[in-house]
C-alpha cells in the first residue's frame, strides 16, 4: 500500500484583482505567495511539495492557516488535480473535510451512509452489513433516523468518522475539525486511529492541536507558504514547530515601556466654586497630551460622585473634547492606556458643594402632553410626555399620572429633560406632573383638555 | 478563482512549465471517467431519487404532482385556445399533449444541464467522485419526471383519430432518443455556467424564444411563416420523432437523421469540453 505526491505544485487564479497592487508583506506568514504573471495574480497554493507514505505511516501536516495543508490534503484525496507533478495510491484515498461537504443534509444519517457506502464502490448488500457497526460506533441510535440538518457538529462529525473508517478505509486523511467531537468520541477516534498501525493503514492528519498529532502521527512535515519547510519524525518536528510559535508570540507581545512623564490632562473649568447640592452640572472641556507616553490611542474615564468610573471617550494620544453638563466638584478625569488599562494620569475638578439645598427654579421648565386636546367621545389614545426641568436644579424627576377619577400614580422617574410614550390611555382629564424626585416639589403640570366639537 | 494552466493567455508563472493533462492525457482520463461513472449507476440512481424525495419530501401526492400538474394545465389550455385552431378539439389536444410534454422535458434538461456543477458543488468539493456521476444523476431524475410526463401523453392517446399500426411504435426509440442530448448538452452548458454565471439566464431566455419557434401551440399548416422558421430548429425534429408516428402512423425519416446527427456531433463536441473544462471546474464553483 502506498500514497505518493511527486513534485506537486497548484496555483490558483486570483480573479479580479487586475491593475491592484496589495502589500502582501504583513501577512508574509499567512498564506501561499503571491505573484503576478501576465494579466493575473497567482497563489501558490502548493510548490514542489513531495510525500512518500507506505503502509504503516501516519503522517502529521502542521503549519500555519494558510500554509497549504488543507490544499494538500485535497490533492491527495483526488479532488483538486495539481498543475504540475502527480499524485498516486493503489487503494482508494478516503478525505473527511469541511463537515459541510459530501452529504446531503435533507436525507437521514442512514440514507447518507449509504451515499457514501455507494461513492466508495460498495454494493447494497456490503453496505447494510456494514450499517450496524457504524451505527454502533456512532452511538447516535434513533437520531439516524433524522435528516443529517438536525444534527449538531459534533454528532455529524461522528458520521463522518465512523463513515469514512468503515467504507475504504485504507488511506485515510482528515482536516482539523476533528476537534467538534466531545472528549469521549475524541478518545474513541485517537483508539481507532492508532488502531490503524496493526492493520496498516494510511493516515495523514493537518491539525493545530500538538497533542492530537504527539499522539497519532508518527512522522510529520511542516508546510510554509505551500512548500514543505522541514520533516522528520512527529515528536521533534511539533517541537520546533511549538517553539517558534511561542517566540513569536512573545516577539509581538514585547512592547516599548509606557511613560508616564510628560502626560498632560487638564479639566476646564478646574474649580467649582460656591456649587450647592441641587445645583445643574456645567458644561466643561477636557484637554490631553501624552505623545511622551509611546502610546498610539489613548482612553479617557470619568469617575463620578458615586465612584463609579464610566469610559468617556477613546481618541488619540493629543485632543479635547467638551462634556455635557455634569461636571461638578469631585468629578475625576483619569487618562489610560487603553489596551492594559494603567492608569497614566488623572485629574479632579476641585470646589465644595453646599449641603445647603438651593430652591428649585421653576421659570424655565417646560412640561407638555401631545395629543393636549381630544374629544371626550374618544377611546383612549396612546401619546407622548416631553420635559425638559435642567435649569431647575433636580437630579432626578418624577412624572406622575392623575387620572380622570382623580387617583395619582408614579409613572416615570429620571432624568430631569427628555421623553416618553404612554400606551392607550390618554383621554381628556387625565393629568400629569412633573416633580423633583428628591422632595417631591411639584415643578409642573400638564393635562390633556376636551377640545370642542 | 482558475487555475493558472488554463487558455493560452493565461501564461502566468506556471509551476515547472509543463502543461500537466497535454490533450490526449485530458481524453483519456475523461474517457476513463465516462466509463467508469456508467458503472457507477447504483449511486447516481440513488443521489437522482435524493434529488427527488427532497423535491416532494413532506407532500402527500409526491412525485405524481408531476402528471396533475402537467395534465391541469393542458386541459386549462385547451379549453381556452383549442377552439379554432382549425382542426378539432381531439386532434389538437393530442397535439398539443405530445408537444408540450416533450417540450418540458428538453426544457428541464436545459436548465438543469446549466447547473449540474453548480447543485453538485457540495460533492465535487468533498469527494473525489467522477463528474460524470452528476450528469447521468441529473439525466436519471429529469427522464423520471418525463416518464409521469408520458403518463399523461398515453392517456391523451384517446382522442388518436387514426387506427392503430405498428408504425406508431416508432414513437418508442424517438423518447429514447431523448436521452442522450441532456448529457452532451450538460456536458457542454455546465462548465459555461459555471465560468460565466450570466450564460444560465442567457440560455433561459434563449428557450423561451425557442419555444415559440418550436411547433408545440401552432400548427405548421395554420401558420406558414413560423413553420418556415421551424424548419432551421433542430427541436422540430426532436419532436417530429416522437409526434408523428403517434399522431399519424408514419415513420419521419428526415428528422431521424437530423437528430442522429446532431446527437453525433453533440457526443464529440460535448466530450471534448468536458475533458477541456474538466480539471478547472473545481476552481470556478
Amino acid at each position: 500500500m502506498y500514497l505518493r505526491a511527486s513534485n506537486v505544485s497548484l496555483q490558483f487564479r486570483l480573479d479580479g484583482h487586475q491593475g491592484e497592487s496589495h502589500d502582501f508583506a504583513a501577512s508574509r506568514r499567512l498564506g501561499g505567495v503571491l505573484q503576478t504573471g501576465g494579466r493575473h495574480h497567482y497563489v501558490r497554493a502548493l510548490d514542489d511539495v513531495s510525500i512518500d507514505l507506505r503502509h504503516g505511516d501516519r503522517l502529521a501536516v502542521i503549519g500555519h492557516n494558510g500554509s497549504g495543508k488543507s490544499t494538500l490534503l485535497k490533492v491527495l484525496a483526488g479532488i483538486y488535480r495539481p498543475q504540475a507533478g502527480h499524485v498516486e495510491s493503489d487503494r482508494p484515498v478516503s478525505g473527511m473535510f469541511n463537515i459541510s461537504l459530501g452529504f446531503r443534509s435533507e436525507a437521514t444519517g442512514y440514507r447518507n451512509i449509504m451515499l457514501k457506502g455507494l461513492i466508495a464502490g460498495k454494493t447494497r448488500a456490503q453496505i447494510e452489513a456494514a450499517i450496524p457497526e457504524i451505527a454502533e460506533f456512532t452511538e447516535l441510535g434513533p437520531y439516524l433516523d433524522m435528516p443529517l440538518r438536525t444534527y449538531s457538529s459534533g454528532m455529524a462529525m461522528r458520521l463522518a468518522f465512523s463513515v469514512a473508517t468503515a467504507f475504504s478505509s485504507d488511506i485515510l486523511l482528515m482536516d482539523e475539525w476533528i476537534g467538534a467531537g466531545d472528549a469521549q468520541f475524541r478518545e474513541k477516534i485517537v483508539k481507532r486511529m492508532t488502531g490503524f498501525v496493526e492493520s496498516a493503514h494510511i493516515l495523514v492528519l493537518a491539525s493545530h492541536s500538538a497533542q492530537l498529532l504527539r499522539r497519532v502521527a508518527n512522522r510529520a512535515i511542516w508546510l510554509e507558504a505551500g512548500r514543505i519547510r522541514e520533516e522528520g519524525p512527529v515528536d521533534e518536528l511539533v517541537d520546533r514547530y511549538e517553539a517558534e510559535a511561542k517566540a513569536h508570540a512573545r516577539a509581538a507581545r514585547v512592547r516599548v515601556p509606557i511613560r508616564k512623564e510628560g502626560i498632560t490632562l487638564n479639566i476646564s473649568p478646574d474649580r467649582l466654586d460656591g456649587f450647592a447640592h441641587g445645583d445643574p452640572g456645567q458644561v466643561g472641556e477636557i484637554r490631553w497630551d501624552a505623545r511622551d507616553s509611546g502610546l498610539d490611542s489613548v482612553e479617557i474615564s470619568v469617575v463620578g460622585l458615586s465612584g463609579r468610573e464610566v469610559k468617556f471617550k477613546e481618541a488619540g494620544v493629543v485632543g479635547r473634547a467638551t462634556t455635557k453638563p455634569w461636571l461638578k466638584p469631585g468629578v475625576e478625569f483619569r487618562l489610560k492606556d487603553p489596551d492594559t488599562g494603567d492608569v497614566l494620569a488623572s485629574t479632579v475638578v476641585a470646589g465644595t458643594i453646599s449641603t445647603a439645598r438651593k430652591p428649585l427654579r421653576k421659570d424655565d421648565v417646560t412640561f407638555s402632553v401631545d395629543p393636549s386636546t381630544m374629544p371626550s367621545n374618544q377611546q383612549g389614545v396612546r401619546g407622548e410626555v416631553r420635559w425638559d426641568a435642567t435649569t431647575s436644579g433636580a437630579d432626578t424627576i418624577e412624572i406622575s399620572v392623575i387620572n380622570t377619577s382623580g387617583r395619582e400614580v408614579t409613572f416615570f422617574r429620571g432624568s430631569p429633560s427628555g421623553s416618553v410614550s404612554t400606551q392607550a390611555w390618554l383621554k381628556p382629564g387625565v393629568g400629569f406632573r412633573l416633580k423633583d424626585a428628591e422632595s417631591g416639589e411639584v415643578l409642573a403640570s400638564v393635562s390633556v383638555a376636551e377640545a370642542v366639537a | 478563482m482558475d487555475v493558472a494552466s488554463g487558455s493560452d493567455d493565461d501564461t502566468g508563472p506556471v509551476v515547472g512549465a509543463s502543461r500537466l493533462t497535454s490533450g490526449r492525457r485530458a481524453l483519456s482520463l475523461a474517457l476513463h471517467e465516462w466509463t467508469k461513472s456508467f458503472r457507477m449507476w447504483r449511486l447516481w440512481i440513488a443521489l437522482g431519487m435524493e434529488d427527488l424525495s427532497d423535491r416532494y419530501r413532506r407532500t402527500m401526492l409526491g412525485i405524481s404532482w408531476v402528471v396533475t400538474s402537467f395534465a391541469a394545465f393542458i386541459f386549462v389550455y385547451i379549453e381556452i385556445f383549442g377552439h379554432g385552431s382549425g382542426v378539432t378539439l381531439a386532434e389538437y389536444g393530442l397535439y398539443v399533449t405530445i408537444g408540450f410534454g416533450l417540450w418540458s422535458f428538453v426544457s428541464s434538461s436545459v436548465s438543469n444541464g446549466c447547473s449540474v456543477y453548480t447543485s453538485s458543488r457540495n460533492w465535487i468539493m468533498g469527494e473525489s467522485i467522477p463528474y460524470p456521476v452528476f450528469f447521468l444523476q441529473t439525466v436519471f431524475r429529469d427522464f423520471v419526471v418525463f416518464m409521469m410526463t408520458l403518463l399523461v401523453i398515453a392517456a391523451a392517446l384517446v382522442w388518436k383519430k387514426q387506427v392503430w399500426s405498428p408504425t406508431t411504435l416508432w414513437a418508442i426509440p424517438g423518447v429514447l432518443a431523448y436521452l442522450l442530448p441532456p448529457l452532451w448538452l450538460g456536458a457542454i452548458l455546465a462548465p459555461l455556467c459555471t465560468r460565466y454565471r450570466d450564460v444560465m439566464h442567457a440560455i433561459q431566455t434563449a428557450m423561451r424564444v425557442l419555444f415559440f419557434a418550436t411547433p408545440i401551440l401552432w400548427l405548421p399548416s395554420q401558420r406558414s411563416g413560423l413553420a418556415f422558421i421551424a424548419k432551421y430548429n433542430v427541436l422540430t425534429y426532436f419532436i417530429e420523432i416522437v409526434r408523428a408516428p403517434l399522431l399519424e402512423n408514419t415513420f419521419p425519416a428526415n428528422a431521424w437523421i437530423v437528430v442522429l446527427l446532431v446527437n453525433a456531433v453533440g457526443i464529440v463536441v460535448g466530450f471534448a469540453t468536458y475533458a477541456a473544462t474538466r480539471d478547472r471546474i473545481v476552481y470556478w464553483l
